[in-house]
């Protein structure tokens, strides 16, 4: 583990010392600074509104404007999670194929680390990476929960605002894994960032295709879907089973890339 | 190019094929011949690889590579195994944490309340098809009953446009749903349907399935009113007996000839077109039932004599003579009355919702007293009505149009009354319910297909019969949070937000980049 976690600062130091990852974490922050901006104006026009005209006036769909949580930080987080299915890929390509790249990863397969120590000790240092970024973006309710207020004093629902967060953070780690694996299989970037997003889009639109079909494939397809799993989570209500199913896509993933890692052995 | 190099490139894509005939079966196309054919093309390309580059694939399985690529195979296997296993137990056996403040994705109190409550296996069988837009909101509530109480509660979803027979068995037009709630098992366990519930509706359908199985629904005969078993090539309530056991109820005949009282077990007592006088005994033992708390439908047709007048004058109805007639708003006939002039009752609310019309062949109108001879304590409505041009036609046989004397304006064709009966001694329940119909023949075998007019009886039953209060649930939300910027306020926060916070970490890297640069 020690040599992983040494694996991992590495990581960290290389990119924190690159122009990329500033890139990258402007691009999400800035981004995700105008869709906050846009929800909290939103906000506040149909809080205006209710106020005019009371809220049994205005269209149903409003009601979720009553609430400073539902109305601007379940929508924000529902923004980063499609920012950062974005984003990942541009973070997660370049840490094996940079090295196949240049041609250091054969260099580190012939020290005495294991495969296991290098697939940990990169991903750690992905996932810090990742975190750094979505991390920015707490930000928002910190700001809201000074300007806002609710009846008992507080303007946010703070559980839900931090498990929403911690949802945010688990997709993080889940994009990062599978785009581990697939940096591991190439030495593009660009073609391993491209095919993160091929693989992570399709798969959290998979609800949209569960809804046309019949039980029980609907509720397979269901389940397998990245957004069905996260919606809940950034609504307030955790569960086990969306635990246990991005617990076990990020320990899949990584198997696949140890295993990727050890092929290079026998290549 | 060489042979060995076209069986290359047929092998991969043969591989292609293969692993993307599940797509095309699930996702794509849903055929299952193209999907099978993709497969074996598939396959067929595979082999044709193997059988090239046996040679090398033989020495390869016998190189370290070989046992290499068996192990992740196997290994990658095993592992997935587990985890659908994990997933499969995570997914059954799911558990949820609601940490909303107001719990907003958990069950009211009451809900959990009748659900621990329930004494038999409850079932949800949701006629809904797959793209209907309350789909995912529906099973959302299904499955938090389930998980809530998975031994006595489950559901299933049908799309009504694969299973049309089912659809067929309850009436179901093309475009409508319909969650059929039952309780017990098999074909002929009692059922309701609602469409479309929220959790107030579900659950209050749950406790009405409760509370009907206790219930007896007595209909009265010996004075020719409608038989229950239709004799042969006769009229009869065979429909009316098969949706009350359907419902729940226990329906069966009652002859109050030499009784004192009607059965203490009666929830509901039916007179169905009586055409003969009760004797006196019955009428009191009648009047002692609703003086106890009884519920009582009174169904009567025109030209029929009961003995009955005042009984029902004692909880505010009389009968009138003649036949209700209206001149506009009839079905071609001015004796066939068409309706949609309702009460503000509950009965008829749901008929109200759904626009239904109601109609009522050669019906009697009903004038209802308001003081003089009804019991103390006695409020009578008024549930269906004629239109304001209907007059009531004393002979019916000889003359289509009003004549001088005869009754005019808007009639009363249905009416509820009640009466509150907790001091009643040897209490039934607390309040006397009575609904009285000017017309029997609605209830007929012939006539029971007829949607508006089914439903009204129903809903007069359920009105009548109920011992179960509906419980009332508060729709949950979070609480209100408000947010007021000055115009000020919000153009800071913009700048900081949109301007400041991304330039600081663009330059945080600028800088990175620059001294590392320089160095």
């Amino acid at each position: 583990m020690r040599t992983a976690l040494a694996i991992a600062r590495k990581e960290l130091a290389v990119a924190f010392t690159t122009p990329w990852a500033y890139a990258v974490i402007t691009a999400m922050a800035a981004l995700s600074s105008f869709f906050f901006v846009s929800l909290l104006e939103q906000f506040q026009q149909v809080q205006s509104l209710a106020r005019e005209h009371g809220w049994s006036r205005l269209p149903p769909d409003s009601i979720v404007y009553r609430n400073l949580t539902d109305g601007v930080v379940v929508q924000l987080w529902g923004v980063v999670l499609v920012l950062t299915l974005c984003v990942s890929p541009f973070l997660s390509m370049r840490l094996f194929a940079e090295e196949k790249r240049q041609k250091t990863f054969a260099l580190l397969l012939t020290t005495p680390v294991r495969p296991v120590d290098i697939v940990l000790g990169k991903y750690l240092g992905g996932l810090g990476l990742i975190f750094v970024t979505l991390g920015l973006t707490l930000v928002f309710p910190v700001l809201l929960s000074v300007v806002g207020s609710g009846p008992s004093g507080s303007a946010l629902e703070w559980p839900t605002v931090l498990l929403g967060y911690g949802a945010v953070l688990l997709w993080g780690a889940t994009c990062m894994a599978v785009g581990l694996f697939i940096s591991a299989l190439t030495e593009s970037q660009m073609l391993a960032a491209f095919l993160t997003f091929t693989v992570l889009l399709p798969w959290m639109l998979l609800r949209g295709v569960a809804q046309s079909t019949a039980e029980p494939l609907r509720s397979f397809l269901s389940y397998l879907s990245f957004d069905t799993q996260l919606q809940g989570m950034i609504q307030g209500m955790l569960e086990a089973q969306a635990l246990v199913f991005f617990a076990s896509v990020i320990l899949f993933s990584l198997l696949l890339t140890h295993r990727a890692v050890e092929a290079q052995r026998y290549a | 190019m060489r042979a060995n190099h076209v069986t290359r490139v047929l092998g991969a894509f043969g591989l292609l094929l293969l692993l993307s005939s599940p797509f095309t079966l699930f996702l794509t196309s849903g055929s299952v011949a193209l999907a099978g054919g993709k497969a074996v093309l598939g396959a067929a390309m595979v082999a044709a690889y193997i059988v090239t580059h046996r040679r090398e694939l033989g020495r390869a399985g016998t190189r370290r590579t070989g046992r290499f690529l068996a192990s992740s195979v196997l290994t990658t296997l095993a592992v997935l195994g587990v985890l659908v296993a994990l997933n499969v137990v995570a997914f059954r056996e799911n558990q949820r944490w609601d940490l909303t403040q107001a719990r907003i994705f958990s069950l009211a109190p009451q809900t959990v309340q009748t659900l621990a409550g329930l004494k038999e296996k409850a079932h949800a069988l949701a006629l809904i098809p797959p793209t209907h837009p309350s789909y995912g909101e529906l099973e959302e509530l299904f499955r938090r009953y389930h998980e809530a109480a998975p031994e006595v509660f489950d559901y299933a979803f049908v799309d009504p446009r694969r299973e049309p027979s089912l659809a067929a068995q309850y009436q179901l037009k093309d475009g409508q749903t319909l969650v059929v709630i039952s309780r017990g098992e098999g074909d002929a366990a009692p059922h309701t349907t609602l469409p479309l519930p929220a959790e107030q509706e579900l659950t209050n359908a749950l406790l009405q399935l409760g509370a009907t199985g206790a219930q007896k629904v007595y209909f009265v005969e010996g004075h020719g009113e409608w038989p229950l078993e239709p004799p042969p090539g006769g009229d009869g309530l065979s429909e009316l007996r098969r949706q009350l056991q359907r419902e729940g109820y226990r329906p069966e005949p009652l002859n109050l000839l030499g009784r004192k009282e009607v059965p203490r077990d009666a929830g509901l007592v039916i007179i169905a077109g009586a055409k003969q006088d009760y004797t006196a005994p019955e009428v009191a033992a009648l009047r002692t039932y609703l003086g106890e708390g009884g519920r009582l439908l009174y169904f009567t047709d025109a030209n029929t004599e009961d003995g009955l007048g005042l009984f029902l004058a004692d909880y505010g109805v009389q009968v009138d003579d003649g036949v209700a007639a209206d001149p506009r708003f009839n079905s071609g006939n001015p004796f066939v009355l068409v309706s949609n002039f309702y009460g503000k009752h509950a009965i008829t609310r749901p008929l109200q919702e759904r626009g239904f019309n109601v109609q009522l062949p050669t019906a009697r109108s009903l004038t209802l007293i308001r003081e003089g001879f009804l019991l103390p304590g006695v409020t009578v409505e008024p549930v269906l009505l004629s239109s304001p041009y209907a007059w009531v036609e004393s002979r019916p046989l000889e003359d289509t149009t009003p004549s001088s004397g005869e009754k005019m304006g808007q009639l009363t064709l249905v009416a509820a009354a009640s009466r509150d009966t907790r001091a009643a001694e040897h209490k039934r329940f607390d309040e006397a319910r009575l609904v009285a119909v000017g017309e029997s023949e609605l209830l007929l075998d012939p006539n029971w297909r007829y949607e508006a007019n089914r439903n009204l009886v129903m809903n007069a039953l359920g009105w009548a019969s109920h011992q179960v209060e509906k419980i009332t649930l508060r729709p949950p939300d979070r609480e209100t949070s408000t947010l007021e910027l000055s115009e000020d306020q919000m153009r800071t926060l913009r700048f900081v937000s949109t301007d400041l916070f991304p330039l600081s970490l663009l330059g945080v890297g600028l800088a990175v980049w620059l001294s590392r640069r320089n160095r």
